[in-house]
């Protein structure tokens, strides 16, 4: 099972608008490098699925990795071949909403080397531009 | 211990949203000082003056303001969301013979031998003379074996520094390396998530 919400309060969402930039989890907080996007978008669960494998089949257990978005949207769909109307489609799969400056994914214990030829396979599978950041000094949380 | 810098501060009268954000395009950057009882003030710095000093993890520096020089320490900096520019900084007057608690980086020296480094505090919280900052603290992880922790009583810290964390705290440890089984999990299971607040329904059936 791809990541989606254990319980939530309704199964459907409205699409919305992706507004300004990150002020939440915008920050290297956990590992020594993270994957930051510079773009707006929606990532899916499958993606962020993909992400892990990519990473982790790099990294092989020698590095930690830490995620740091989560797919909490469901997003409709209706069936193939069906009219308009009857109300909205059934959730088909969930979505993390990422803004610019989210940080996406980080790891640890690994070299600058090795998380940018890392994050270089991550980022062809992201629907959103992305870039490299290393934890700062005097940056904060 | 860093040499010290000195920044060039002008005082400004105006405060705002809309004020600072005219001072950021015109490459400033609004600045508060306050401390040893003394009234706070409001101040500008210039943007290309404070980042590099900021950046470079020194905390302590000799601001100028109207000719005088005052011992001030960095409390807090505001950044944007891409690290790119200070949006705002706080700083605070110091004596220059008193003691401060400030957060310093944990930087590791050398390369692993085996296992995966775990690092669970990055800054550790120190009292310190202000005349003796150091600019981090230096763990040595080349002879480290798996199952190894550093915990603060393990750092090696001058003679006048003292940390303010129990010293037992854990700074990083060594882990197996684990051999993750990489599997790639069922997607297609189209399993919904319980809605809060939904009888089942059988239930709703029945009634």
């Amino acid at each position: 099972m791809a990541l989606m919400p254990k319980r939530v309060k309704h199964r459907k969402s409205q699409r919305g608008r992706i507004k300004g930039n990150a002020t939440r989890g915008h920050r290297v907080s956990f590992g020594d490098f993270g994957l930051q996007a510079t773009q707006p978008g929606h990532v899916s669960a499958q993606t962020i699925e993909a992400c892990r494998i990519a990473i982790m089949q790099y990294i092989r257990g020698e590095g930690k990795l830490y995620i740091r978005v989560f797919p909490h949207r469901s997003v409709t769909s209706r069936p193939l071949e069906t009219r308009m109307g009857k109300g909205k489609g059934d959730p088909d799969h969930w979505v993390a909403v990422v803004k610019p400056g989210t940080v996406m994914f980080e790891v640890g214990g690994v070299s600058l080397d090795a998380a940018k030829e890392c994050f270089a396979r991550v980022a062809y599978k992201l629907p959103v531009k992305v870039r490299l950041v290393e934890r700062q000094v005097g940056a904060g949380a | 211990m860093a040499d010290e810098t000195k920044l060039v501060a002008e005082k400004r009268d105006q405060t705002g949203t809309s004020h600072s954000r005219r001072l950021r395009w015109e490459g400033k950057v609004p600045v508060n000082l306050c401390g040893l009882g003394q009234e706070s003030v409001s101040l500008t710095i210039s943007g290309g003056d404070l980042k590099p000093f900021v950046v470079s993890g020194s905390q302590v520096c000799d601001l100028v303001i109207d000719g005088t020089e005052q011992k001030v320490i960095v409390k807090e900096v505001q950044w944007d969301t891409f690290l790119l520019h200070i949006l705002h900084a706080d700083f605070q007057r110091v004596d220059p013979k008193a003691r401060v608690d400030l957060e310093i980086p944990v930087a590791t020296r050398g390369s692993l031998n085996e296992g995966v480094l775990d690092h669970v505090l990055h800054e550790v919280s120190v009292n310190c003379p202000v005349f003796n900052i150091p600019e981090k603290v230096e763990v040595r992880i080349g002879s480290l074996k798996i199952g190894d922790e550093v915990t603060i009583a393990d750092l090696a810290f001058d003679g006048d520094l003292e940390s303010v964390l129990p010293s037992d705290t854990v700074v990083l440890r060594i882990v197996e390396a684990q051999d993750v089984e990489i599997v790639q999990e069922d997607v297609g299971a189209a399993v919904e998530p319980e809605v809060i607040g939904r009888k089942v329904e059988d239930e709703e059936g029945g009634e």
